[in-house]
């Protein structure tokens, strides 16, 4: 397949703890940034710095204390080359990058300092196993609040892939109609145009939300899939120019199982979606959005996409 | 407290009665299953008894994967069982200190556990389902974990394996195992 000599992603910051929960994520990282011949920063956030001056973390490995000076840094950075040394071989060596700090707030100052144009990130710092209240619940984690507050789009790697994203071949965007969900569009579309690979244009009727507590008939099904297909192709199909490779699909229930089940019998390789900025309520944060659902299951990467700024 | 029996079939008996009517009023039941009862028996469940559905979103569409499941083999040999068991684990030091409690459906390898997020369900139908033991883990370490004999309820057994095989929405063609 013949690229075109436009750089998709010049600058790739991979935002990685440097322990195994982010190997399938650093798999990816590594090949995109080859792939698309962008510049990738390999980037980590010790903790949250405590009251009066003092600083220590606890290594993960080891689980000692240790504090946080030039020496521990330069050590971090000598583990993370060590961590990574295949992919590095394979794919060349990237820039090294470490702060203390919030990891979500560093992060997303990072990003913004140096124009990043594509943020990757495991779904999940820790190997939980997935029965885990903690794994339930991954409201209030890094990658929530760089997912929904980052200018540039936002790749969530939940499982390792040998395949996806090397030779992916079909993309789904899924939408809610959203102003977000444009910004989503436009990064879907882009990246299908240019790979020239297939677009599917997803959306979801949400059945839960059925008025008044009263479950529409068959017939109002077909009304709001018929609506639903006219705002697709009024919204999105016509932004895509001469571009033909697509194909729109309602379906009716849970937005997030309809988008799994979807994603799964079509074989797709990425899911774009957007990640709303507004805040979740705590008391409805076990349940987490749709894209936090789909984040958590979904077999392929998921590319969370707010703002249009980057793209 | 008054068991219900599940047998291979998916059928719920009290005091040795088939149940045919609605089974809401047992969800707070503790459970025995028959020593044949498979993944498939589970999904059996749900077609005799629908309302119990309604526990997941996610359990309507798992009966359309697993009812199209064409000429695919509902035993995978990569387990040799299937185990739904309890957790408690206890969070706090340091941090806050937090109790939680959770229920795993996990495949069982020479007798260890064995997570199940990378295989697809139909492969899975065919293993016997047996319930465990509850783990208590203190402090998050893992590796000096208590065990104890407990009960489960009919909607632990329906809510927990909804919540487990939620992460098995794998393409056919990706098979990665970790």
């Amino acid at each position: 397949m013949q690229y075109k000599e436009v750089i998709m992603f010049k600058k790739i910051l991979f935002a990685t703890t440097a322990s195994p929960a982010c190997d399938a994520a650093a798999k990816i990282a590594f090949e995109l940034a080859e792939k698309y011949k962008s510049e990738l920063v390999l980037y980590h956030v010790f903790g949250v710095p405590s009251h009066g001056g003092g600083f220590s973390v606890t290594d993960y490995v080891t689980g000692e204390e240790d504090s946080v000076g030039s020496e521990y840094i330069e050590f971090v950075k000598d583990e993370m080359k060590t961590t990574y040394e295949t992919l590095i071989k394979k794919h060349g060596t990237p820039r090294f990058e470490t702060l203390s700090g919030v990891p979500s707030t560093e992060i997303l100052r990072f990003a913004r300092k140096e124009g990043v144009d594509l943020i990757i990130m495991g779904a999940h710092t820790r190997q939980d196993e997935t029965g885990s209240a903690r794994f339930r619940g991954i409201v209030g984690t890094t990658m929530q609040k760089v997912a929904q507050k980052a200018r540039c789009p936002v790749l969530i790697i939940s499982r390792p892939c040998e395949t996806c994203f090397w030779y992916f071949n079909k993309i789904i965007f899924g939408t809610d109609f959203s102003k977000a969900s444009l910004a989503a569009f436009q990064f879907a579309y882009k990246m299908a145009e240019f790979i020239g690979c297939k677009l599917y244009l997803f959306h979801a009727l949400d059945m839960g939300t059925s008025q008044a507590g009263i479950t529409p008939g068959q017939k109002s099904i077909e009304e709001r899939i018929k609506a639903a297909k006219k705002k697709i192709e009024s919204e999105y199909v016509s932004r895509m120019k001469d571009f033909d490779n697509y194909e729109i699909t309602i379906w009716e229930g849970t937005p997030y199982v309809e988008l799994l089940k979807f994603a799964r019998e079509t074989s797709g390789d990425l899911i774009v979606m957007a990640h709303h900025t507004k805040e979740i309520d705590p008391d409805e944060a076990l349940l987490g959005s749709t894209v936090e659902q789909v984040v958590l299951r979904s077999a392929c990467p998921v590319a969370s996409v707010n703002r249009d700024d980057k793209l | 407290m008054e068991k219900i029996f599940i047998d291979p079939w998916g059928h719920i008996l009290k005091k040795g009665k088939k149940q045919t009517g609605p089974v809401l009023k047992l969800l707070g039941k503790p459970i025995e299953l028959d020593k044949e009862f498979t993944l498939k028996s589970f999904f059996l469940m749900l077609n005799h008894y629908p309302e119990l559905k309604q526990i997941s979103e996610i359990l309507d569409s798992l009966l359309t994967i697993i009812s199209g499941k064409g000429g695919i083999e509902g035993k995978t040999s990569e387990i040799e069982t299937l185990v739904f068991y309890k957790t408690i684990e206890i969070h706090g030091f340091p941090g806050k200190p937090k109790l939680t409690v959770y229920n795993s459906l996990k495949g069982v390898v020479n007798k260890k556990a064995e997570d199940l997020k990378f295989f697809h369900p139909e492969t899975l139908m065919d293993h016997t389902l047996t319930l465990g033991k509850l783990n208590h883990i203190v402090f998050g370490d893992k590796e000096d974990i208590f065990r104890y004999e407990t009960f489960y309820t009919l909607f632990e057994l329906v809510e927990g394996i909804a919540w487990e095989l939620s992460f098995n929405f794998n393409p056919l063609q990706c098979s990665i195992r970790r």
